[in-house]
């Protein structure tokens, strides 16, 4: 019996799936094929019930295939409708493969860009040695936010335009499974600070920062609960969809309200401005154009993406021996210019510009589409309050101060070369006041001439000669701090070589204000010719909780969008016109 | 078979297929004063509309009673017949209103078709 049942409901899908491709073929509007499949999902389940077939091909023959159905029921085939269907359909998967694509892409192509973030790491290029910046920190789990958003908005452009029946239907589980992607990629992210420097982490704790290490680890739950509870809500809804289709009575949950989570997941993606984001603001703003229904919301929302690219600012170090010099650059949609700060002006210019096209385009929907152009001040009811204001709490503790950061610099060259010594410098701008902790390792791999050209790598820090040391520089100041040692010389307290690491333990450094990290060390290669510097530091800031601009704008924005609406135009009443017109 | 052969056959397969469409909802509630399941309306409906272009489908037929289900101008009881679950379908008080209407609408265009015959007789 059960058999049964299975077979006849797949009998349904399959039909209703190939229906759904001839009306798309044929050009159908998405409300007609809605209404055509979920019409004949009631009538494929009286004919079922009483004829019972087989299989899909005695249903086709007597119950008639798609083809006859469209011809029985004069939907015409229309060129230019179905051009229109397949570039829909096109935007669609494109959409969908732009998230893995750039996350992907950012994952393998970090190494080539010094990344920019709240703190800002920076690439300095010792002329010998082929050293790239790193910072798998905030750039990444910045974009994925906004990737979040891109991938939200389709699913709320799909959820109910299509019937459950319809081909691209399939859709909805492939942004599902995105979204689940996204969720796990920022889990491995903030796993993966903790767990490859635990060290630090240990450092810290036996430090006495027992504190700093939770503040930082409740933020990072925090910010990946808010995913992990979207992720199941989202997953709930698809499988109770799925599973139980009622077209009668779509239930609308609160997490399907889009307002309120672009509002978190945009601005908190825009909190660290990289490469990435640029790009996404561009497919947000096309998936906004073509995807969403205009509304006051998305006219406010396209305005804040346009002028909050004006905070993208990056803070980029050039190389310098004597002292790391640094100068600010600009990332506008996308594109970082090298330019001075004069380059603001063209950017706020070209941001005003757009803000108008935006708002024509949004006043004349509206006015298309009899919607009133200010919004309308309600009291929202209490549940939503209630979660709108977790949500937002919750992504605010995420957002506040810092999560410890790590930074890995490596060198991507194989040296081979006779050289009496290296030197290396790696410098870090900080940019935030607070108390900054840090633990500097280097992993190091020497090879003698002889092994090497025998295609032997003997690994070995025995016989490391040479010095290092640490200083710190508030930005225009001289250097207030320094710390230094031999690699010869064990007797340094702050030093010790554990395998191939070499270490200095735990520093706590009291700052200020902005300014430079920089470790240098200096290696006499003796014999040896090749050295594979990899240093790693990770660092965390004690910063106060108290909220920056950007996190502002998020509460701001969040707060209005729950007390005002944008109602659409109601027509006036018989009586009041009556009165008027007395 | 010249061109205008050709065509005449296109606006003549047209046509029969538009007035099928017309009429499969009004001839299925004509049908359905009496109640009858799905395989007899399906019989009926195919021996009174034998020149339909396309031939009518089984699920277009279905789909008509869908649609007249949905809108509350049938309605229907299962019952099980020989093993095999029969829907019977009979009009509700609602469709024997529009089938009312309606059929006072066929009288008027037929009116007006035998009015226009009697123009070009004079």
């Amino acid at each position: 019996m059960k058999e049964k049942t299975i077979t006849a409901n797949q009998i349904k899908k399959k039909y209703l799936r190939k229906l759904s491709i001839e009306l798309i073929k044929r050009g159908a509007s998405n409300d007609k094929i809605k209404t055509v499949l979920d019409e004949v999902s009631f009538s494929v389940d009286d004919y079922i019930s009483e004829f019972k077939p087989k299989d899909l091909e005695e249903f086709v023959s007597k119950f008639g295939s798609p083809e006859d159905f469209c011809d029985n029921n004069s939907i015409i085939r229309s060129k230019v409708a179905s051009k229109g269907q397949l570039f829909l359909i096109t935007l669609m998967v494109s959409s969908i493969l732009i998230v893995p694509v750039i996350s992907i892409v950012s994952l393998f192509t970090i190494s080539l860009y010094s990344n920019a973030s709240d703190f800002t790491t920076l690439l300095q290029i010792w002329p010998y040695l082929g050293i790239s910046g790193v910072n798998t920190g905030y750039g990444i789990i910045g974009t994925l936010f906004g990737l979040n958003v891109f991938v939200w908005m389709l699913y709320q452009f799909l959820k109910d335009k299509f019937s459950p029946y319809d081909i691209r239907e399939l859709v909805k589980g492939a942004i599902l499974g995105l979204y689940w992607y996204l969720v796990v990629f920022c889990l491995y992210l903030i796993l993966d600070s903790y767990i490859s420097h635990y060290l630090v982490i240990q450092d810290m704790w036996n430090q006495n920062m027992k504190l700093l290490i939770l503040e930082g680890l409740f933020r990072w739950i925090a910010l990946e609960s808010v995913l992990l509870i979207t992720a199941i809500f989202y997953t709930y809804k698809y499988r109770k969809q799925y599973h139980k289709i009622d077209i009668a009575k779509p239930k609308i949950y609160l997490i399907d309200k889009i307002g309120l989570l672009v509002v978190i997941f945009i601005l908190t993606g825009f909190i660290s401005a990289g490469p990435g984001m640029g790009i996404l603001i561009i497919a947000i703003g096309i998936g906004v154009l073509f995807l969403t229904k205009f509304t006051g919301n998305t006219w406010l929302l396209g305005l804040l993406a346009i002028f909050l690219q004006l905070g993208a600012l990056v803070t980029k170090m050039i190389a310098s021996f004597q002292y790391p010099q640094y100068f600010r650059t600009w990332i506008f949609f996308g594109i970082q210019t090298t330019e001075t700060n004069d380059y603001l002006i063209f950017v706020a210019i070209l941001a005003f510009c757009l803000a108008i096209v935006w708002s024509v385009i949004c006043i004349k929907q509206l006015k298309k589409n009899k919607r009133k152009l200010l919004p309308r001040f309600r009291i929202p009811n209490g549940k939503t309050s209630l979660i709108s204001v977790f949500l937002v709490s919750l992504t605010l503790i995420a957002v506040l101060g810092t999560q410890p950061q790590k930074v890995r610099y490596a060198s991507n060259t194989d040296l081979y070369q006779e050289s009496t010594y290296f030197e290396i410098d790696q410098s870090y701008l900080f940019q935030r006041k607070g108390k900054l902790s840090i633990s500097v390792y280097t992993y190091i791999e020497e090879t003698s001439h002889t092994h090497y050209s025998n295609g032997t790598i003997i690994e070995s820090t025995h016989h490391l000669e040479g010095n290092w040391y640490l200083t710190w520089t508030p930005t225009g100041e001289f250097r207030t701090f320094r710390i230094e040692g031999n690699f010869d010389n064990y007797s340094t307290p702050s030093y010790s070589i554990d395998d191939h690491n070499v270490s200095i333990k735990y520093i706590s450094l009291n700052v200020n204000g902005t300014g430079v990290l920089k470790y240098h060390i200096t290696l006499y290669s003796g014999s040896l010719t090749k050295i594979h510097p990899y240093m790693q530091l990770q660092f965390s800031a004690i910063v106060p909780w108290l909220p920056n601009w950007y996190d502002i704008i998020i509460f701001v924005c969040v707060i209005f969008f729950i007390f005002f609406k944008w109602d659409e135009k109601t027509l006036q009443l018989a009586s009041n016109l009556k009165k008027g017109d007395d | 078979m010249s061109i205008d052969e050709h065509d005449d056959e296109i606006l003549l397969k047209k046509w029969r297929a538009q007035l099928s469409k017309g009429i499969l909802e009004f001839l299925v509630l004509i049908l359905l004063q009496k109640e009858r399941y799905g395989w007899d309306i399906l019989q009926l409906v195919r021996s009174l509309l034998p020149l339909t272009e396309p031939p009518l489908t089984d699920g277009t037929i279905y789909n008509v009673l869908t649609r007249l289900k949905r809108k509350s101008l049938v309605t229907y009881q299962n019952r099980t017949v020989g093993g095999r679950v029969r829907t019977y379908y009979v009009l509700s008080e609602k469709g024997q209103e529009l089938l009312h209407v309606m059929k006072k609408d066929w009288e008027q265009l037929f009116a007006s078709i035998s009015e226009a015959g009697e123009l070009f007789e004079r």
